[in-house]
């Protein structure tokens, strides 16, 4: 009787301790992926930062409007081309015109 | 019932005591070592099983740091970045590595080809244990020198600083050293917390109206052979600053490359004789303390002579003037006389409240200080009214005058956006009813006055000339002329001041010769408005409608002196 009762202690130790190195194993490769995860994360992030600053020097005001003089049709808006709401003809009502309300396309 | 054994040892007396303690002792101990026992076990349990304390179920995952290349970025009002940190790799060589020099530095001096050969190969043959090649190379650069793969070079990674808007912003930015350290501008007004944060720093201007000042100042510096000149704008409402340029500029990225002057910031740093713009504060002043009516005006006929000085008229009517028509003809006579009715301590007290006495407070280390009359005499005060014998910076006009057009409330200029909604803290220094005056009156000057070229349609520009002989080392010098001019927009309901001054301008051919600031600064404002008054949100409106005509109408008393005239100007 008391054989068994050891024999099943030293299976249960040996079965726990079998168990806690595959749980250390595995949060030790989890630990890995992460700080590799981390580090790609970050320098995700130098690029990202790296690609504003392009974005912010590629966006110039200067080189934009020469680029849009080159290939837009576009030219800037006049004041004619700004209307008002107020300006606009009712259905029966003629247009009245003038200043006040909201500014179309703005 | 057993018999008693016959053997059985009586114990009595020692033997049988000494058992005694020693079974007691035994139980004593057994007792001790169950409790112990029994606390490990409730312990164990407890830690185990009921507390969940100790170690988390969860682990927490380590977080990634957050990625930071050392001073934080300077953004302008929607976020596009003004200067940002790099990392970027340095070449450094280590000579005693280096195999084959020659060939090292044949290669070396092919893909980066601003580097001599013989430079190289004096640095690779040098013993040394360490040289730079060369600092900051472009991601290109940096690839093509590793194909090259010559041993014994190597790469540093180190933090720069980009100004991605090049000149754009290069006064108000100024610039930081290789080493990280701000040297000028924003950029070392606010060092420690750039270096300290990962918060950009937001200011309170927008580089696509910046990119418009800056490139209509630069035509007006061109076309009339200017020395320099400086533009302004600002929000009247806040004291925010939209838009902040000093010609000549310099490039932030390499500032060493530009002469000492071009890092001079005209727009805060510099103080100048302003000339007749500062002919709006002389009316304020006058009409808010009630020495000055409307409906007043002085006699501009002749010139007036205090000691050696002489007091005359530009653009000469040689008559009584009326208080609107001195504006509109900026004349020099009736604005001293006009302030000799304010008196000299009355301007001093009105000039300090606008903030005209003081270093303005804007968030940059180069700010001048105003320069004023010691003693300050009635000839002073009659000078200051036309705007000579006093020198304050731009950026102390423009405040000043955003002061007089917004309803007469002085907010400080300001080069940070407002956190939140807050609405902006001021000081009311004038009358409202002063305010609507003196922008009737810059309203004239825009539609019969010396700024008639200010004019940009449907957005009701009111503004003022200037123009002042700058003093030279004898004296005020006749040729240099300090041309500028201060519009607002719309003239109705003020949202925005712009200032253009130019620095000693050469008349041409299409402006008859002339230099002054209605030649020279207004038609620059009127393209800057017209380009810009869209982008920033005013929405233009018909200049003859009978509700603007109404709220401009402004009533220009007649030459014969008290009599009411009968013409009512409503330009």
């Amino acid at each position: 009787m008391r054989g068994r009762v050891t024999l099943f202690w030293i299976l249960l130790a040996a079965v726990v301790g079998f168990g806690l190195f595959q749980v250390k194993y595995k949060v030790q490769n989890l630990e890995d992926d992460l700080r590799r995860l981390n580090a790609a994360i970050t320098a995700e992030q130098e690029q990202l930062h790296v690609l504003s600053a392009e974005w912010a020097y590629l966006n110039h005001p200067a080189r934009l409007q020469e680029l849009s003089a080159r290939y837009l049709p576009l030219r800037p808006p006049t004041v004619d081309q700004i209307g008002t709401l107020d300006g606009l003809p009712h259905r029966t009502q003629a247009a009245t015109g003038g200043a006040g309300g909201d500014v179309v396309g703005r | 019932m057993t018999p008693k054994p016959i053997a059985t040892a009586h114990l009595d007396g020692t033997a049988k005591l000494s058992l005694e303690v020693g079974r007691n002792r035994l139980l004593l101990g057994g007792t001790l070592f169950a409790v112990a026992f029994a606390a490990i076990a409730f312990r164990l349990a407890d830690v185990s099983v009921i507390k969940t304390a100790g170690e988390p179920g969860v682990a927490a995952a380590a977080p990634a740091r957050a990625f930071t290349a050392g001073r934080a970025d300077i953004v302008d009002r929607n976020g596009v970045i003004l200067a940002t940190s790099l990392n970027t790799a340095s070449l450094y060589a280590n000579p005693r590595h280096v195999l084959d020099a020659r060939e090292a530095a044949r290669k070396l001096s092919r893909v980066l080809p601003e580097l001599r050969a013989a430079v190289l190969l004096s640095k690779l043959t040098s013993g040394r244990s360490f040289v730079w090649i060369k600092r900051h190379l472009t991601p290109r650069q940096h690839n093509s020198v590793l194909r090259q793969g010559i041993p014994g070079l190597y790469f540093q990674r180190e933090e720069r600083r980009i100004y991605p808007q090049g000149r754009l912003f290069s006064h108000l930015l100024g610039f930081a050293g290789t080493d990280g350290i701000g040297l000028a501008g924003v950029e070392k007004k606010f060092n420690d917390s750039l270096r300290a944060g990962a918060k950009p720093l937001v200011l309170s201007v927008d580089t696509r109206i910046q990119h418009i000042l800056a490139q209509e100042l630069a035509a007006a510096v061109g076309e009339f052979r200017a020395a320099g000149g400086t533009g302004l704008v600002m929000d009247t409402d806040t004291g925010e600053i939209i838009a902040m340029a000093s010609l000549p500029d310099f490039d932030p990225n390499v500032p060493h490359r530009s002469p000492a002057k071009a890092l001079f910031n005209r727009a805060t740093l510099g103080v100048y004789e302003m000339g007749s713009t500062f002919k709006i504060f002389t009316f304020a002043m006058a009409l808010d303390s009630g020495a000055v009516r409307m409906s007043g005006g002085f006699d501009a006929s002749k010139p007036i002579r205090v000691a050696r000085f002489r007091i005359t008229d530009y653009h000469g009517k040689n008559r009584w003037l009326s208080v609107p028509e001195i504006f509109m003809y900026s004349s020099n006579i009736g604005a001293a006389k006009m302030s000799l009715a304010l008196g000299t301590r009355g301007q001093r007290d009105y000039l300090g409240r606008l903030g005209l006495l003081t270093p303005a407070s804007v968030e940059v280390p180069e700010v001048g200080a105003p320069l004023l009359p010691s003693p300050w005499r009635e000839i002073n005060t009659m000078t200051i009214g036309y705007g000579h014998g006093i020198a304050v910076s731009p950026v102390q006009l423009i405040e000043a005058v955003a002061t007089v057009v917004n309803g007469g409330i002085r907010y400080r200029a300001t080069v940070l956006k407002p956190l939140g909604d807050q609405p902006a803290k001021g000081r009311r220094v004038l009358k409202r009813r002063t305010s609507r005056e003196v922008r009737k009156l810059l309203r004239l000057v825009v539609t019969g006055g010396t700024g008639r070229q200010a004019h940009a349609p449907g957005y009701l520009v009111g503004g003022k000339t200037g123009t002042a002989d700058k003093s030279g080392a004898r004296g005020y010098r006749n040729k240099a002329l300090l041309s500028s001019f201060v519009g607002v927009f719309p003239i109705t309901a003020p949202r925005y001041v712009v200032l253009v001054m130019i620095d000693e301008p050469r008349g041409n051919k299409r402006t008859f010769g002339y230099a002054t600031g209605g030649w020279v600064a207004a038609p620059a404002v009127s393209r800057f408005i017209t380009r810009a008054g869209l982008l920033l949100g005013v929405a233009p409106v018909d200049e003859e409608s009978a509700q603007v005509r109404r709220a401009l109408r402004i009533r220009i008393p007649t030459a014969a002196r008290g009599r009411r005239g009968q013409n009512i100007a409503s330009f």
